[in-house]
């Protein structure tokens, strides 16, 4: 029983290596990738964290910190440092991500041109999802560590359907929902850009991901149930941004205005709108069949008294051979 | 300026990495040491600072109160 066990918590942690291994691919590239660009009607700057001199510096320790932990995980089994650089990426971005709107005050100043619009590209959202899906991955690995919980399998389809849900709320955000054309002039901006709506579709979007994945990987049951509300109120919401369609059309006259640009014809898109409607239906999905499921749950923890030398070897996973009842069992707080 | 900001932030950056290294050897020396390992407590505090340091706390209080529970002597 408990070669058993040892063998389906090796089979869960080859699984977290590749999912930290991908996030951390993921995290790293994206550093590479524009992050934000800043527009005025005669020139256009586009920022990549790592080109821009004034954040090289700690772009390179966090790149390094990250490329490090991983070596550190793989060699010596100790995901501390990873998941430091990672919880470090992903706070970053998470508050330009959030709120982009405002981004302009975010950055050193020098960089951009002066009075610029700006707008989030793609490399914020890659290393929002890099760094969460490290995160997850090391949270598996230190839940199995304490608890012994196996966790799902990386190539079911509710940890497939949880990253697609993750990867279209995040990434739904950057798509245009305005495009504004004029006399040799087009722009469009995204969700970030509008005042409240925004924001929410954003702090919702941003739930909708983390619990998708907390569902997907963990099975969380009242993470499901969580997931379910979330991603309710996303579908409202993308339902909201269709309805209002004629509200963000003059959002976008005004900022139109912001460039002095007469005539300008303002139109809203839906692809955002599809985008996040499917996250959405998505989620709903992925809860269902997580409270429909059953829970995969390896109550394989359950520590005898006194110490265990199996809990002092650097890192490996304990096992436990107590019959379930013990007073000392340590429970899951989900 | 530039080179400034850029050594400003990094500094910042490696302050709050050496400030996830505190919460782990915090969360290390606290762990119930008959529950959880300290390479584990230390990647907790490590990667997840002050959250991390508070799961290792809530496995001391479950362990200490198990600890410490009125056992039935029937």
């Amino acid at each position: 029983m408990g070669a058993m066990i040892q063998a389906k918590t090796a089979q869960g942690r080859s699984g977290s290596v590749t999912l930290i291994a991908i996030g951390t691919a993921i995290s790293v590239i994206s550093l590479f990738v524009p992050w934000f660009s800043g527009r005025t009607t005669s020139s256009e700057v586009v920022v990549s964290p790592i080109l821009e001199r004034a954040l090289s510096g700690p772009t390179v320790v966090v790149a390094g910190a990250m490329v490090g932990g991983f070596v550190l995980y793989v060699i010596r089994g100790n995901v501390g440092l990873l998941g430091c650089a990672a919880a470090l990426l992903f706070n970053t971005t998470l508050l330009i991500w959030l709120f982009g709107a405002s981004l302009a005050a975010w950055i050193p100043s020098g960089i951009l041109p002066t009075n610029p619009v700006v707008s989030l590209e793609v490399g914020v959202s890659s290393a929002l999802m890099g760094s969460l899906l490290t995160l997850v991955g090391i949270c598996v690995i230190l839940v199995e560590q304490t608890w012994g919980r196996r966790s799902a399998s990386l190539s079911s389809w509710q940890f497939l359907v949880g990253v697609a849900v993750a990867c279209g709320a995040l990434y739904g955000r950057g798509i245009p929902i305005v495009r504004a054309e004029a006399s040799g002039f087009e722009w469009s901006f995204a969700a970030d850009a509008v005042p409240i709506l925004g924001d929410l579709l954003g702090f919702i979007g941003l739930a909708v991901a983390l619990l998708a994945l907390a569902a997907g990987v963990l099975r969380w049951r009242l993470g499901a149930v969580l997931l379910m509300i979330a991603s309710a109120a996303y579908l409202l919401l993308a339902g909201v941004v269709v309805i209002s369609g004629s509200l963000l059309e003059r959002a976008g006259r005004t900022l139109a205005d912001q460039f002095g640009v007469s005539g300008v014809e303002v139109s809203s898109l839906l692809a955002a709108s599809g985008l996040a409607a499917a996250a959405a239906v998505g989620g709903l999905v992925l809860a269902v069949a997580c409270m429909c499921g059953t829970r995969p749950l390896s109550v394989a923890t359950v520590p005898g008294p006194g110490p265990d030398p199996s809990l002092h070897d650097g890192g490996s996973t304990p096992t436990f051979d107590v019959a379930p009842g013990d007073p000392g069992e340590p429970t899951l707080p989900f | 300026m530039e080179t400034g900001t850029s050594i400003g932030l990094s500094i910042i950056a490696i302050s709050c990495l050496l400030a996830g290294c505190l919460f782990g050897i915090v969360a290390a020396a606290v762990r119930p040491e008959d529950r959880l390992a300290k390479s584990v407590a230390f990647s907790w505090g490590f990667a997840f600072g002050p959250i991390g340091l508070g799961v290792v706390l809530f496995l001391k209080a479950r362990a200490s109160r198990s600890m410490t529970a009125p056992t039935d002597p029937f």
